[in-house]
């Protein structure tokens, strides 16, 4: 019945109360001119202004990012083949996405990780771009 | 304040709400395209059977998808100005179908709130029965209170939203982090912050007993939510609250 959960937008949940912990950020690294990047976080701040009231798509898209990265972490409690869930391949996809966005050229190779203040939650792989 | 107006003016909000969501989710279509695609979505979906893995699978397909969106978009618009039970209904089906690709929730809880809108819509919609309809509306105005006095419930078991720390942790931490202003409240401030939101949440079903009450509880759950778009975000969630509202002040006319 795990696929129950496709429909939580009919239930309602209150988790969002449950602890003040850090959340961890989603990090990137790029391997580039013979050379890893520092990593960087994969979304950048954003400004606030009244007609978001409407029309946020950014906003809402990083937020749905954040769900992704939720959903991760749960799948890192219970699940030793990661790499095989929807939620790593989504922010693979999300990674990489970005990545192209910002159109750093040259860059052959990508890394992603999950951290906050006190640690390394995980760390993927190298993907090629 | 007549049955037919509270359900006229509840499709009307919850239009403007369907009519953003699709627009904004239009303008996220790259995204949508190029992440949340079927080749992962489908892991999900192993255990379903294969005619409805097929089916997702073309629902899911970028082109359609937009196409599904787009509609959504239109209905929306005519949701207002046609009573038709279909128009209302495949809202509903879509936002199904968007916290489906969205492994559950493209929102959270303002994709909650609009599918217990547009579930209320639906029935009133399909039958024309005073009482049923009667009982849409109560469904509505239930769950609004439900939502923020829950909410309240959990957050008063909790030492650091009684305490402030919780509230002030969550807006340092958004998305736009916390305004200038905000770092510079005390923290004797901060939890008084705190305890306004919980007392308001805590004491919103109050606004069940009377329409004057029922309206000052609305101001400020108006307030609230716009407190959580500028600090947090959750434009939708205006919306979608919005939406619920004529329902509660319909209710608490007949208590």
């Amino acid at each position: 019945m795990k696929w129950l959960y496709l429909l939580r937008t009919f239930l309602p949940t209150w988790r969002f109360f449950e602890d003040i912990s850090d959340e961890p950020s989603l990090q990137f690294r790029v391997f580039r001119h013979h050379q890893w990047t520092d990593w960087h976080p994969v979304f950048d701040p954003m400004m606030r202004s009244w007609p978001q009231l409407c029309f946020n798509p950014q906003v809402n898209y990083q937020l749905a990012a954040g769900s992704v990265v939720q959903h991760l972490l749960q799948e890192l409690e219970d699940k030793s083949k990661i790499e095989e869930t929807a939620p790593f391949q989504l922010l693979q996809k999300l990674v990489l996405f970005e990545i192209v966005r910002r159109r750093l050229s040259g860059t052959e190779r990508f890394q992603f990780k999950l951290q906050d203040s006190q640690a390394e939650w995980m760390i993927s792989p190298e993907f090629p771009t | 304040m007549s049955q037919e107006g509270t359900i006229l003016a509840i499709r009307c909000l919850a239009a403007w709400a369907c009519f953003w969501q699709s627009v904004e989710l239009l303008a996220l279509r790259r995204e949508y395209s190029e992440i949340w695609i079927w080749p992962v979505l489908q892991t999900d979906m192993k255990d379903f059977p294969r005619w409805s893995q097929r089916l997702f699978q073309t629902l899911f397909e970028p082109h359609l998808f937009t196409a599904i969106l787009a509609a959504r978009l239109i209905a929306s618009v005519a949701l207002p100005l046609v009573n038709w039970p279909w128009v209302v209904l495949f809202l509903l089906l879509s936002t199904a179908l968007i916290a489906v690709r969205w492994r559950g929730s493209f929102n959270g809880g303002s994709d909650f709130m609009t599918v217990v809108v547009l579930s209320a819509l639906t029935v009133a919609a399909f039958f024309e029965d005073r009482t049923i309809r009667l009982g849409c509306l109560w469904y509505i105005a239930i769950q609004t209170t439900l939502s923020y006095f829950i909410a309240g419930t959990v957050k008063i078991g909790k030492p650091s939203w009684r305490s402030g720390a919780a509230l002030d942790h969550i807006i340092r931490n958004s998305i736009y982090g916390a305004p200038s202003w905000w770092r510079k409240l005390s923290p004797k401030l901060v939890s008084i912050a705190s305890s306004l939101v919980l007392s308001f949440e805590l004491l919103f079903p109050v606004a069940l007993l009377s329409p004057s009450l029922c309206l000052i509880f609305l101001a400020a759950a108006a307030q609230f939510h716009l407190m959580n778009f500028w600090f947090l975000g959750l434009n939708r969630f205006v919306w979608a609250w919005l939406a619920a509202y004529p329902a509660v002040v319909y209710c608490s006319l007949r208590l």
